[in-house]
């Protein structure tokens, strides 16, 4: 994987880290206005930030995302247990 | 229902394979306290939660676990990546290694494979979010001795990582338990589902 992408990565997984935490927070605070509110900051700084790493190095998840091209983008490596190399490719 | 999202919660990167580490590790997949019981404990006490919060709190937590699960996987997989039956040897693996291979099996570090009799769903509400305290005090405590037993700084964060996930969810499920009791004061503590 390349720096980069394993940069952005980084990034992508503490927001979506710190979004699940806010969540189970107003799981048990419903009424919690503030944290709503910064819920729904990280999740549109998530959206975009996804869209872009999507666009660079394929799918996520499909739920949400086109396939670009005539080629199932999904079954792409690197999955998530592989190790991060510096080279590119799998080891 | 699930998704999958195709990445880890918490990033594992283990430069150095150390297939002792795995020895003990695979509790925290397959053994008593690990996460794929967590999981299935609070994903099945959901149903007979009459309280929405608790549901809440009981599917996102449960859901979590997952996550977790595919990061202790992840770890196990990296420590024996590439293992020769030499290093099998050498760390005493033989007896997972001829049923497994380098595969990553759910079982405790005793070699008991999980079960489900480490878990409790009583449809009850008190004696479910009780279990739920106890069950991710025992998981802290899995992996306070496993960051005993690992000198590995690779292996080390994601461990701590999850080991503040439990004291996270402990806090959460106090949080339920009070709001349920509350809930239950106001007709009768005693409450009893009504089936």
């Amino acid at each position: 994987m390349n720096r980069n992408r394993n940069m952005l990565l980084r990034e992508l997984q503490e927001l979506a880290f710190r979004m699940y935490d806010l969540r189970l927070f107003l799981d048990t605070h419903p009424c919690e206005e503030s944290a709503i509110a910064e819920y729904n900051t990280a999740s549109n700084k998530y959206n975009t930030m996804k869209a872009h790493y999507e666009k660079l190095y394929g799918p996520l998840t499909m739920e949400d995302t086109d396939n670009m091209g005539n080629y199932w983008q999904w079954v792409d490596g690197p999955w998530p247990w592989e190790k991060i190399c510096e080279k590119g490719g799998q080891n | 229902m699930w998704n999958y999202d195709k990445k880890l919660q918490y990033p594992v990167n283990i430069k150095n394979p150390n297939p002792r580490l795995a020895k003990f590790i695979i509790s925290q997949y397959g053994g008593p306290d690990g996460e794929i019981n967590a999981s299935l404990r609070y994903l099945s006490q959901r149903y007979s939660m009459p309280f929405d919060v608790a549901r809440a709190v009981l599917t996102d937590i449960g859901t979590e676990e997952l996550a977790h699960l595919e990061i202790v996987g992840s770890i196990i997989h990296q420590l024996t990546k590439n293992c020769t039956p030499e290093d099998i040897k050498k760390y005493g693996l033989e007896a997972y290694y001829v049923d497994h291979g380098l595969g990553v099996y759910p079982q405790a570090a005793s070699g008991v494979p999980q079960t489900t009799m480490a878990i409790a769903v009583k449809g009850d509400v008190l004696a479910d979010l009780t279990e739920d305290l106890a069950a991710e005090q025992k998981a802290r405590s899995t992996y306070e001795n496993i960051l005993k037993l690992a000198d590995e700084p690779d292996v080390i964060e994601p461990i701590k990582f999850l080991r503040a996930r439990e004291i996270a969810h402990f806090q959460r499920f106090g949080e339920a338990l009070r709001y349920v009791e509350d809930k239950l004061n106001e007709k009768n503590k005693f409450y009893m589902n009504k089936q």
